[in-house]
């Protein structure tokens, strides 16, 4: 399995009174986003499953991987919290991307490749980044074959 | 069709939605599947206006295992011989079992947190809508006329763009009573379709002959009164919706 891991793009800040959930994406993280999107399909990137956290500004981004999609999508609180057992036996087929939020992104990252969750810091992932792991979707048993900064897939996809 | 410029808010569809579950949750409501399924073939098309792909598997998943328990709703108001009638209460037990363990998932409760996040549509985008979803049924709707019972494929894609035209225009605060017939027609035949397949698939379809030449003989008189319909429906033709 190709899992990419994909942390959501730049949203606005928190305002009082406005639950965390509903916080959108800014028009730059969209504009920026859609480039790393562009980026991915450069590099022939396509998604069979794409899972995605409920919290609007993942939701937004996800829908900007739309393209990308060729199977189905689902949402899951799993994205929304550390990652667990039950979001990776939520993996299936060959291509599957994850939208979600730090710290759980690079939490998830180091789990998989190292089974060592408190190496989450070495991962840590900026707004928009794609870390890609390949191998067997249990925590120690896959590779990093790519950690793309976002503004590396702008540039491809510029 | 009368411009209609306030920007579309999926909220009272969401909350229709929510309440549904709720009731289906509770009891033996039959309407409630229906109405759970309607609420969420209704923001199934609110998303396309939108141009949203997000959610709409999710939807679909959720519709889904409602129509699972709806198709056995409909049959069981037909009159079957007692063992294939206890055979359909009892699928139609499995599958209520099947929708109540699927509302109590972390999916389900995900999904009605992201439709409650989303904004508004702007109307211009259901007005292109609309016009492109005719376009699609004045191509597709030309099956009822060229094709006979048999192109139950297409005919199933006739009835699901009927349903998005219609839902769009609701949307827009119009109805269209010819589109609302059609539906109801190409329903009806549906329902006689998904009566055939669930009577065959029953361990009695050899043993009552004569239910199997009875669907056969409904199956035809629904798909005359569906191609009546479709000739008889101005497919541009909509109205005030609160008319």
């Amino acid at each position: 399995m190709n899992l990419y891991v994909i942390r959501h793009a730049s949203a606005v800040d928190s305002i009082a009174g406005m639950p965390d959930e509903l916080r959108p994406l800014t028009d730059e993280g969209r504009d920026e986003f859609a480039r790393i999107v562009r980026g991915l399909r450069a590099l022939d990137v396509r998604f069979d499953l794409l899972l995605h956290s409920p919290m609007l500004r993942a939701l937004e981004t996800a829908e900007l991987c739309a393209p990308l999609l060729l199977g189905e999508s689902e949402v899951t609180p799993m994205l929304a919290q550390a990652p667990s057992g039950e979001l990776i036996a939520m993996l299936r087929g060959n291509n599957v991307a994850l939208v979600g939020h730090e710290p759980w992104v690079s939490e998830l990252v180091a789990w998989m490749l190292t089974e060592n969750r408190e190496l989450s810091n070495t991962f840590g992932m900026k707004k928009g980044a794609v870390a890609v792991l390949e191998g067997e979707p249990k925590p120690g048993q896959m590779r990093l074959v790519g950690f793309y900064p976002p503004n590396a897939l702008r540039e491809i996809g510029s | 069709m009368a411009p209609h410029r306030d920007p579309i808010d999926a909220e009272p569809w969401v909350r229709r939605l929510a309440e549904n579950v709720e009731t289906v949750r509770m009891g033996e409501d039959v309407e409630a599947v229906h109405q759970l399924r309607v609420a969420a073939s209704r923001l199934d098309v609110w998303l396309r206006i939108g141009g949203r792909r997000m959610l709409r598997d999710d939807l679909r998943w959720l519709r889904s295992a409602a129509a699972g328990v709806r198709n056995f709703d409909v049959l069981l108001e037909r009159p079957w011989p007692d063992p294939v009638g206890v055979w359909l209460a009892g699928e139609r037990a499995r599958a209520r079992r099947q929708l109540l363990g699927l509302l109590d998932t972390p999916r389900c409760v995900a999904l009605f947190g992201a439709l409650a996040t989303l904004a508004p549509v702007d109307h211009r985008n259901a007005h292109g809508f609309v016009r492109r979803e005719r376009r699609k049924l004045a191509r597709r709707g030309r099956v009822l006329e060229e094709h006979d019972v048999a192109a139950a494929e297409a005919i199933h894609r006739v009835r699901r763009v009927v349903r998005r035209v219609r839902y769009a225009l609701e949307w827009l605060g119009r109805k269209s009573r010819g589109l609302k017939a059609l539906q109801d027609d190409l329903g009806r035949l549906n329902d006689t379709a998904v009566a055939i397949a669930e009577f065959e698939r029953s361990p009695y379809a050899a043993q009552f002959a004569e239910c199997r030449a009875d669907l056969a003989r409904e199956l035809q008189l629904a798909f005359d009164d569906a191609r009546a319909a479709w000739r008889e429906t101005d497919i541009e033709a909509d109205e005030d919706g609160d008319t």
